[in-house]
């Protein structure tokens, strides 16, 4: 009875681990196996509880039998090609996540100097701590769910087309240019989507910081922010993965200006840019109109010259990534 | 010393892990079951051990090249596998492949300077 119990646990200790559907098809043949080895071991006797013991020792442990039962995939938590990319988005967000709350904190130490540095540099290491954690946690899962379900990466077929460009090569983008625009872009996104009663906080003599836009501007231009930033972070991560231009780079790129020209066209065309505080402090400038709540900059010559100048750097920066991707593809072809 | 042991006892162990699969469909043209192939294999120089061989058929089994029935007949119910059309066409096209790779392969041992 005793030794029974034996049998029967080693093989729920297997069938435990598989899937639903071989569990008990496996239990069963387990089963037999084993009464075939003691048969063979012990003749026409009745099988000591030591052969049983034997029997199972030469099997092997119960989790390494299973585990050979399991198809290889599921043997890790994330694994290639998946852990790859997984590597470098976690890089990426985690670097975004300390750089965004240092500059938090630097914004508010200087808006509001705080009585006690220590407890101050104690929070920001405690979000610092609790925000890594939770950053960590969601890539590792998205990762780990992308992993299970073996969701397909875009990944060329022709590999050969997509080694990294030798750094030396003009054609490569460097992946410091694209961290900088990361950055860069995630704190744009916290001035003037999360912050916009914050958004450009300017020193103002006997004032304090005060901002420098119209906080309801901001949030009245929420979509067309939110939207130019995502495609901004898209943007600067199809750089970071493929570090030379190509087609989706260039694509991204395009629509990145587009929505920034828009963007550009809203600011300079808006009236009530500047936020009141600022205007209150501008009193008394002595630039006609330019800080006047009615009158839209565009209806400036200084307005319409520095629209002019941001189209026409849009413009050319288009250009420049059109001519360099053609030459990134006649490279390639030729390779 | 043990090291050594080691790094060839890994050698073996990949060179065998394919070639087992090839042994088992080799013997299933007719139903057979697990422990009998255990033995069978056994007895032609190829031992495999119970705890790779039954994964093993699990796995080809899943591939679609065996099927399987249970025996109920006698006291121990018995699952039989048999080789589908699928199986016995990679089988014949493997053991193709197999013949002539070990063909070049012993020619090119036989051609080294070793003392045999």
């Amino acid at each position: 009875m005793k030794s029974d119990n034996l049998i029967e646990r080693y093989i729920y200790a297997i069938s435990r681990q598989l899937p639903q559907k071989s569990r008990e098809d496996t239990a069963r043949e387990l089963r037999t196996l084993i009464a075939d080895m003691l048969a063979e071991r012990c003749g026409e006797r009745e099988a000591a509880e030591e052969d049983i013991r034997a029997v199972l020792i030469e099997l092997g442990r119960p989790e390494e039998l299973a585990q050979k039962y399991l198809p290889q995939r599921q043997n890790c938590l994330i694994g290639q090609p998946h852990f790859r990319v997984y590597q470098l988005v976690l890089k990426i967000v985690l670097a975004a996540t300390l750089f965004g709350l240092s500059v938090a904190m630097v914004v508010e130490l200087v808006s509001a100097p705080p009585a006690n540095y220590l407890v101050k540099f104690g929070e920001w290491l405690l979000s610092l701590f609790s925000a890594g954690i939770q950053a960590f946690a969601y890539v590792t899962l998205i990762f780990a769910l992308f992993y299970r379900l073996d969701v397909k990466l875009d990944e060329e077929k022709d590999f050969l087309k997509d080694l990294p460009e030798l750094p030396e090569s003009a054609r490569a983008v460097s992946a410091a240019e694209s961290i900088v625009g990361l950055v860069f872009t995630v704190l744009f996104a916290l001035a003037f989507i999360v912050l916009p009663e914050r958004n450009i906080p300017i020193w103002i003599e006997g004032r304090g910081l005060i901002p420098l836009l119209n906080p309801e501007f901001l949030r009245n231009l929420k979509p067309l922010l939110i939207a130019s930033m995502g495609v901004g972070i898209v943007n600067d991560i199809t750089m970071l993965v493929e570090r030379r231009y190509s087609v989706p780079v260039l694509l991204t790129h395009l629509l990145d200006a587009f929505l920034t020209g828009l963007l550009a066209w809203a600011f300079f065309s808006a009236p009530k840019l500047f936020s009141p505080e600022f205007l209150d402090a501008a009193k008394g400038v002595e630039l006609p109109n330019l800080f006047n709540p009615n009158v839209p900059l565009i209806q400036l010559w200084l307005g319409r010259l520095l629209l002019g100048l941001t189209f026409l750097g849009l413009v050319a920066g288009s250009i420049s990534a059109i001519a360099k991707t053609i030459r990134a593809a006649g490279e390639s072809s030729r390779q | 010393m043990e090291q050594k042991e080691e790094i060839l006892a890994s050698f073996v162990t990949e060179m065998r892990r394919g070639a087992i699969a090839l042994a088992v469909l080799s013997r299933l043209a007719e139903p057979g079951y697990g422990y009998q192939l255990v033995r069978d294999l056994a007895e032609s120089g190829v031992p495999v051990e119970a705890n790779t061989l039954y994964p093993l058929l699990r796995r080809l089994e899943e591939q679609a090249l065996l099927r399987s029935d249970w025996d109920m007949r006698e006291g121990k119910p018995r699952k039989y596998y048999q080789r589908t059309p699928l199986g016995t066409e990679v089988y014949t096209s493997w053991r193709v492949q197999w013949t002539r790779f070990s063909q070049s392969l012993n020619s090119l041992l036989e051609d080294s300077h070793e003392i045999r």
